[in-house]
């Protein structure tokens, strides 16, 4: 091999670097093949659209759910439990955006309402619910991500901290949340039941999951090449 | 269904290919108007592996290269027998309401 094309695999090789370790590790050399035999002999280094396509490619290997196509509940869910961080946003920047809005209703109510007696309140009950939302953005996010992967005890952990949060929602309503904007109140409440659809929808697929498999076991044959889908 | 998928899908409908060769048969499928790159193809690839219509058929090392060939599954043949039904009925109904018959290769072309 000469030294240009070398230098030729040498950068493509960098640039597969886009794509996550797994992928490397069971196709790069062959992609490596592919984009060496599509290479003209004088090419020495990849154009601008060739580094574009495999940046775009690395990326969407890496962010894009590996759940099939035909097990649409767990495919929805993921949609929902990324809408809920979405929305988790929305209600964490509504929260310290309306902080005053609060403040200004409680003193409407209370015109005795001191600064520190407002310190305390932020410090006791808004600070804590703010890094709730964040980690709660943080979480579903990263669940969602993971779930994507196919590691399904990440439907496990989202139950799980779906009943949490929910637990906590309904001791935040009984214990003083009632100074909340209605605002707030409605998208807290739209961030509960897009969890909880999500919950559902993992469940379903689970339980899809489970059937088809227990239905498919004794017809299956053995089958040559690679499986279908190898897990990363 | 996408047009690369469509026709990664009609590339190994005849039997199965490796990557280089899935490109150049997109490419001259259809007509030198869509030319997948590595990155693109690899990306459907994946896709379409993990919803079960395409497997890995084999591997060669050709030039101390390696070469994988991938084949349709019965599923993948199905989806894409599928897809191309619905294409030609759309097909057929754009010429018909064209007044084309049964499409321009019937020797109706104004």
């Amino acid at each position: 091999m000469t030294p240009d094309r070398d230098a030729l695999e040498q950068r493509y090789r960098n640039w597969l670097r886009w794509y996550p370790r797994w992928f490397r590790r069971d196709h790069a050399e062959e992609v490596l093949a592919v984009l060496l035999d599509g290479a003209p002999p004088e090419q020495h280094r990849p154009g601008p659209a060739e580094c574009l396509d495999l940046a775009r490619g690395g990326l969407v290997m890496r962010l894009r759910p590996r759940i099939p196509r035909s097990d649409r509940p767990t495919r929805a869910a993921l949609w929902f439990m990324y809408a809920s961080a979405a929305v988790g946003l929305v209600v964490l920047t509504t929260l310290l955006v309306t902080l005053d809005e609060v403040r200004t209703t409680i003193l409407a109510r209370d015109p005795g309402f001191s600064r520190a007696e407002w310190r305390g309140l932020v410090a006791a009950t808004f600070r804590p619910m703010a890094v709730a939302l964040a980690l709660s953005v943080l979480v579903w996010s990263s669940l969602a991500w993971v779930r994507g992967r196919g590691h399904r005890w990440a439907s496990l952990a989202v139950a799980g901290i779906f009943v949490e949060n929910t637990g906590s929602l309904l001791h935040g309503l009984a214990h003083g949340s009632a100074t909340y904007t209605p605002k707030v109140l409605l998208a807290g409440g739209v961030l509960w039941s897009l969890e909880a659809v999500a919950v559902v929808l993992l469940t379903v697929g689970e339980s899809r999951r489970r059937s088809g498999g227990r239905r498919r076991r004794p017809a299956a044959a053995p089958t040559g090449g690679s499986p279908a889908h190898r897990p990363p | 269904m996408q047009e690369a998928t469509f026709l990664i899908l009609t590339a190994l409908a005849s039997g199965s290919q490796h990557g280089y060769g899935i490109m150049a048969d997109v490419a001259q499928i259809s007509g030198g108007r869509v030319r997948l790159r590595a990155g693109t193809l690899y990306s459907a690839l994946d896709r379409l592996r993990v919803d079960g219509l395409v497997r890995v058929a084999g591997e060669e090392v050709v030039d101390g290269r390696l070469r994988r060939y991938y084949r349709l599954t019965p599923e993948g043949s199905e989806q894409l027998a599928a897809e191309a039904e619905r294409l030609e009925a759309n097909a057929t109904a754009a010429f018909r309401r064209l007044g084309l018959g049964s499409g321009l290769a019937g020797g109706s072309t104004p």
